[in-house]
């Protein structure tokens, strides 16, 4: 299910969490990944309940960072049926690097990230798994 | 009483000599990090607020300390901050709908712990400490009077002039009634309305500037207002320390409730860390007042009288905080762009923030009746039926799932609400009317 990236960490709480990526895209074949995405918090451990950015690579299947991509974010908790508590913004620095700004989780459980990836007339929709 | 807790604490000491390793064996590993989140002891220290240059001068603290309990402060000299937020009364008032000048919409909630938050009143409608204490002073219904009334009353009174001077440098000469009138504010009564519109802009700027002063030493005073260690923190302190019965510092019964509270029923994920509140807005549906007056669903009705309107909570109050003039990005902030962030990143969607409310800190709660953003339950056992079986919200969508919960898990989760009480921690000249 092209899981590109794999980390455990410790929250203050010392409770561990682990955090993964499950691409969606591609509805015929949901293993046909077009874009290859990895991020890392800006802020490590991920901070539970603050405001934080994480740091976001996009690269094509081979390995070329992908620019100027349009990326929109979304997410919450399915279970407790609400939304992320704030509104995160992606910003682009540069070379297949983006800024997402303002993610907060503000509380423990598991959450969703959804990522919409629009570049060069591709478009991919990705999702993140958190258990905090 | 006593005889209620013996048992718990046999049974620990029986434990702890057959199995010494599990010393904590009432507490499961993961409840044990859940609940150092919720104790005292974890809390921060007070986050500073870029956006008020004197949030943590002590000067700042004790001209604010005077304000708050000054009643020249109002349109009719009977009403200060106080008289809303009593400090014999953990700074509520006991009252569903407060009264000031008029009644105001909402109920008045604690402020220890306050400073804390990055929005204010129920539905978020201010960013900062100090631009909340700008709504009530300008309120019809709270404080009725209005900035140029106050700025005169700093300008006027001597100890008042000298303490704003010697923390926001000199002040203006007001004495010109032809520049300043009476009373004068863009928000409040008709006639200060019309005053405040016959002003230079410079002369607004100029009396806006010393009313937010006095917003932020007022602010100042707010932070010393940070809670004491409660029965629960000295239980847990215990606890941690190895001594599973807690030093018997809570009964059966609100052990039992602090399991429900991190565990089956959920509180923990609204009321979460040492404050019990993620500080996030949520729907959980409490009843709308407005929505139950009689004829509220008959059309036919508001031919003649005007449908009231649901309370939108954070739908409404985070475009104001957006609009407000005294928000962190705003001219009258002491912050940068970057100290801006709860602002900027502002959740504003429909789903994500209509019928949705604060959710209130649950220190002091056995002291705060009644409950919730219009005291709509006038106890704590009205809440927990409520959380027990969730009604459809008035507006948007409830977030509560159905618990389920016996009476007797009822009863004992509101044992543990009465173990959260404590008096802030700080001396109590703080608490009390200063000499003037
Ligand atoms: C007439 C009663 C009244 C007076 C006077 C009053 N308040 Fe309040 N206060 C309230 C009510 C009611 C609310 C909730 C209003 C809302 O959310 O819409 C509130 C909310 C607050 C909050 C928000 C707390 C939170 O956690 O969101 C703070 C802080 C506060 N008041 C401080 C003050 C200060 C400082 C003053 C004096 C400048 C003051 N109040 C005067 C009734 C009053
Ligand atoms: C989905 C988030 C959420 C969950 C879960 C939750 N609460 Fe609340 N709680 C809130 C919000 C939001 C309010 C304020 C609602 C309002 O004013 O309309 C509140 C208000 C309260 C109040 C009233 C406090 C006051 O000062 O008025 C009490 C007591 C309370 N909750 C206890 C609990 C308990 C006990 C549980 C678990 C059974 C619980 N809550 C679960 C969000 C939550
Ligand atoms: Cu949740």
């Amino acid at each position: 299910m092209g899981t590109v990236d794999r980390m455990k960490r410790g929250l203050p709480g010392g409770l561990l969490f682990a955090c993964f990526f499950i691409a969606i895209g591609g509805h015929a074949q949901p293993n046909q990944e077009k874009f290859i995405v990895t991020y890392k918090s800006q802020v490590e451990p991920m901070p539970l309940n603050r405001i934080h950015s994480w740091r976001m690579r996009v690269e094509t299947t081979d390995g070329m960072p992908v620019t100027g991509a349009d990326i929109r974010v979304d997410g919450g908790m399915p279970a407790h049926g609400h939304g992320l508590p704030t509104q995160p913004v992606v910003r682009e620095i540069g070379e297949g690097n983006y800024l997402v700004e303002g993610l907060k989780f503000s509380m423990t459980g598991y959450w969703e990230m959804w990522f919409e990836i629009k570049a060069g007339g591709i478009s991919e929709k990705k999702k993140f798994a958190l258990d905090f | 009483m006593t005889r209620l807790r013996t048992g718990p604490y046999l049974l620990s000491l029986l434990l702890s000599i057959t199995a010494p390793s599990s010393i904590t064996a009432a507490w499961s590993p993961s409840e044990l990090s859940l609940l150092r989140l919720q104790w005292l002891g974890s809390l921060p220290p007070l986050p500073a607020d870029p956006s008020n240059r004197v949030a943590d001068d002590p000067r700042a603290a004790e001209f604010g300390r005077r304000l708050f309990f000054d009643r020249r402060l109002s349109a009719n000299g009977e009403v200060a901050c106080a008289s809303c937020h009593i400090p014999g009364k953990s700074f509520t008032d006991g009252l569903a709908r407060s009264r000031g000048v008029g009644e105001t919409k909402r109920s008045a909630p604690t402020l220890i712990g306050a400073a804390y938050a990055p929005w204010y009143f129920w539905d978020g409608r201010s960013d900062s400490l100090w631009s909340q204490a700008l709504g009530p002073l300008e309120s019809p219904v709270e404080h009725g009077g209005n900035r140029l009334q106050y700025a005169r009353l700093i300008r006027n009174d001597p100890v008042y002039s000298d303490h704003y001077e010697t923390l926001f440098g000199p002040l203006p000469d007001l004495s010109d009634r032809q520049r300043f009138p009476d009373g004068a504010s863009p928000v409040g009564t008709d006639a200060a309305i019309a005053e405040w519109r016959g002003m230079a802009e410079v002369d607004r700027k100029a009396v806006t500037r010393i009313f937010v002063n006095v917003g932020k030493a007022v602010a100042a005073y707010q932070r010393k207002l940070v809670p004491g260690l409660a029965r629960f923190d000295r239980y847990l302190e215990k606890v941690f320390q190895g001594d599973p019965s807690g030093g018997g510092l809570m009964s059966t019964d609100e052990v039992a409730g602090l399991k429900l509270f991190v565990g089956k029923a959920m509180c923990v994920t609204c009321h979460m860390g040492p404050l019990f509140t993620n500080h996030g807005f949520h729907n959980v549906g409490a009843p709308d007042p407005a929505m139950s007056k009689p004829g509220y669903r008959l059309p036919i009705v508001h031919l003649f009288i005007e449908k009231p309107e649901p309370d939108m909570g954070r739908y409404r109050g985070v475009r104001q905080s957006l609009a407000s003039e005294f928000n962190c990005l705003g001219e009258y902030s002491d912050a940068t762009k970057n100290d801006c962030s709860e602002l900027v990143f502002a959740n504003t969607r429909h789903q994500d923030t209509l019928g949705a409310f604060k959710v209130p800190t649950l220190r002091n709660v056995a002291d705060t009746a009644p409950y919730m953003h219009v005291g709509q339950f006038a106890t704590l056992g009205e809440v927990l039926r409520h959380y027990n079986a969730p009604p459809v919200a008035p507006s948007g969508r409830n977030e509560l799932i159905p618990l389920a919960l016996t009476d007797r898990e009822l009863n004992q989760l509101e044992a543990f609400l009465h173990s959260l009480s404590s008096p802030p921690a700080v001396s109590a000249e703080w608490l009390q009317i200063p000499d003037l």
